[in-house]
């Protein structure tokens, strides 16, 4: 019983451009699923073949069990918020609301009570009588969340809609969205290259690349058990820290400039030894060592920049590029520092197809 | 708003810079109003070398002249008919061209290069196909069994300059309206998508509203169109012909001063023209304007 379910669909523009590489997937009725990837991953393409804006080139799309890929945008019983809002600028926010009823021939009454209900909910009940030029981006943005709305479709496709935001606002629209979400319940698909976006409003994140999905999961679970390597240094700001190892014996890989890291425990007679990898560790997992601590690996120091919450510090770990996340800031003179991390927190990829190397 | 006023430390400097305008105006505007408007209380000899102030004259005799009664009435049908006729086609035609996804330049230079057409060539072409003896179209209506006849009949030849100028109008009001149509943003032409099926219905409530602007502007210039471009067509056409049928304001104005020889009438026309076109456009800003969302 899937509220929306896209089977192997494909999009190839007529210039040959495959934006879209056999995409399945499947929704639950109510959830919120994010598509982010980064810009020219398909994401877009995916919401709008979904919306009948772009013809599919192959695959199925079937809305609560019926197939929807054939029939006009309109009768897919689906409606969309736009990334510049696309509000008719010569209908009042009434209008704007009420148009989409009207066309499908619901009566006066309805319109008025549904748009009344939906304008009280967004705080717009002073302005329906407004054009949108009359209107500030946050409360354009609510207009058309409220012409959504009020048409209660089966699903609600929400195309980068938070990016014309100023930060602040975009913060306090991100809120409103999901809780808008949680009271109605409509299975909705958000598309956004802001991880941060894609975080905290998905249940499930969907991470796309050249038009292929790389993961699909909770948040929670992409970001600690990333599938690959382009997910891995994807997600999270600043990215993963990435190394060329060498796996040398049962429970220890050499790094280029001859420093060892041991295996993870559970990871242990799991790599056969010479094999070659990609050792990843997040920047907030790595810290400098303490009083007389051992050091696992050696730090070269390099620039370091202060955020307030915390301190990034920039350097080489065999010869490396390497970011350390630090909780605060201190000055560092020293060339070398000593860095420590929990074995735990290492993730291994296959040098050659980037696939995770898991525990299993 | 202060602000935008950029000040001069001299005061006499931007009149300096606006005074070849103004000397424009004034020489080839301002100057031959005023003696259009002189001209008109006076009767003159034919060979300018006498004139005589007679008042209301030349106005009561216009007034009470049925023919120029008539050529008020030609003008005002045949200039609505023009502009309506050209910016109705013109907007299908650039909302088919708009539609068109291969080889939409192609089609566009096609409707667009009859511009670069002048109304008297536009005038003799048509003359040649529309005529009696050698003309392909002239024979074409008669053997539909239409009497097409236009030096004979005045419907014929109404039809016949109507169509020519809508014809040489059409690819001015394309261009404007295929830009007016550009602008309207994708993403609107797409939310309109999704909220209406109905392909027709979404024109007239989305599209149309949204060029509106473009139509307005473009209706005040195909009405001076109609009015005073028109003159090359009906003077390499009909001259007024049949019995001046064909005559409208502004050619009535060319055939009494310079045919005739009647300054003085000829100018008082003008004026009647002139304050015309000034109210018809006051309206247009006024009423119509006011309708248009933005």
């Amino acid at each position: 019983m899937g509220a929306l379910k896209l089977s192997s669909i494909e999009k190839t523009y007529p210039n040959g451009h495959r934006a879209v590489r056999g995409v399945s997937l499947e929704i639950e009725p109510g959830e919120f699923l994010v598509l982010v990837g980064p810009s020219g991953c398909g994401k877009s393409t995916i919401l709008r073949t979904i919306a009948g804006l772009e013809q599919l080139t192959g695959g199925e799309i079937h809305i609560a069990e019926e197939r929807v890929d054939e029939r006009l945008p309109a009768k897919r019983d689906i409606a969309m918020v736009f990334q510049n809002y696309a509000l008719y600028p010569h209908m009042s926010v009434y209008k704007n609301m009420a148009y989409g009823l009207k066309n499908r021939g619901v009566s006066k009454e309805e319109i008025n009570s549904k748009v009344t209900e939906a304008a009280k909910m967004l705080q717009l009940t002073d302005y329906l009588e407004r054009k949108p030029s009359q209107l500030s981006g946050g409360q354009r943005q609510r207009v058309a969340m409220g012409r959504a709305m009020v048409r209660s479709p089966k699903l609600f496709l929400f195309d980068e809609p938070l990016s014309n935001l100023d930060a602040r606002l975009r913060a306090e629209m991100r809120l409103e969205i999901k809780q808008l979400q949680r009271k109605l319940k409509t299975t909705s698909v958000f598309v956004t290259h802001d991880q941060v976006e894609a975080m905290t409003l998905a249940d499930r994140l969907v991470v796309l690349n050249q038009g292929e999905i790389q993961q699909v999961g909770t948040p929670k679970e992409v970001y600690h058990q990333p599938a690959n390597i382009f997910v891995a240094t994807f997600l999270g700001a600043p990215a993963m820290n990435l190394f060329e190892a060498r796996v040398t014996s049962a429970n220890e890989m050499t790094l280029n400039d001859g420093q060892t890291i041991q295996l993870p425990a559970e990871m242990a007679n799991r790599v056969e030894p010479g094999r070659n990898v990609t050792v990843g560790i997040r920047p907030e997992h790595l810290a400098l060592t303490q009083n007389g601590q051992r050091p696992l690996l050696n730090f070269e120091t390099g620039l370091s920049e202060e955020l307030g919450t915390s301190q990034l510090l920039h350097g080489k770990i065999a010869g490396t590029d390497c970011t350390l996340n630090l909780p605060h800031f201190d000055q560092h003179s020293e060339d070398q520092l000593g860095v420590v991390f929990e074995p735990k927190h290492l993730h291994l990829f296959d040098v050659e197809t980037g696939k995770r190397i898991d525990h299993g | 708003m202060a602000n935008k006023r950029v000040q001069f430390s001299h005061p006499i400097i931007p009149y300096l810079f606006i005074a070849p305008q103004m000397l424009i105006i004034a020489i080839f505007f301002i100057w031959p109003a005023l003696q259009a408007a002189y001209l008109s209380f006076m009767l003159e000899d034919p060979w300018g070398m006498s004139r005589e102030f007679v008042g209301l004259e030349n106005y009561q005799y216009l007034f009470n002249s049925a023919e120029y009664l008539y050529s008020f009435g030609f003008s005002i049908v045949f200039s609505a008919l023009v502009a309506f006729l050209s910016l109705g086609t013109a907007l299908i035609l650039a909302v088919k061209a708009n539609a068109v996804l291969h080889m939409q330049s192609t089609y566009r230079v096609l409707i667009t290069w009859v511009y670069a057409i002048a109304p008297a060539v536009a005038g003799i072409t048509a003359y040649f196909i529309f005529n009696r003896h050698i003309g392909v179209m002239y024979d074409f209506l008669n053997s539909l069994g239409w009497q097409f006849n236009p030096e004979a009949d005045a419907v014929d030849a109404s039809a016949l300059l109507i169509l020519v100028s809508v014809w040489k109008q059409i690819p001015v009001n394309f261009v404007f309206f295929l830009a007016g149509l550009q602008g309207i943003p994708k993403a609107v032409r797409e939310a309109a998508a999704l909220d209406c099926a109905n392909e027709r219905r979404r024109f007239w409530t989305i599209t149309f509203p949204l060029l509106a602007p473009t139509g307005f502007f473009l209706l005040v210039i195909n009405i001076t169109y109609a009015f005073f471009d028109t003159f090359g067509i009906i003077d390499t056409l009909t001259q007024g012909t049949p019995g001046g049928r064909t005559t409208t304001l502004v050619y009535k104005v060319y055939q009494d001063g310079f045919l005739g020889a009647d300054l003085g009438l000829s100018s008082a026309q003008s004026v009647v023209l002139m304050l015309l076109v000034l109210s018809l456009t006051f309206v247009q800003f006024r009423f119509i304007e006011r309708k248009i969302h933005y």
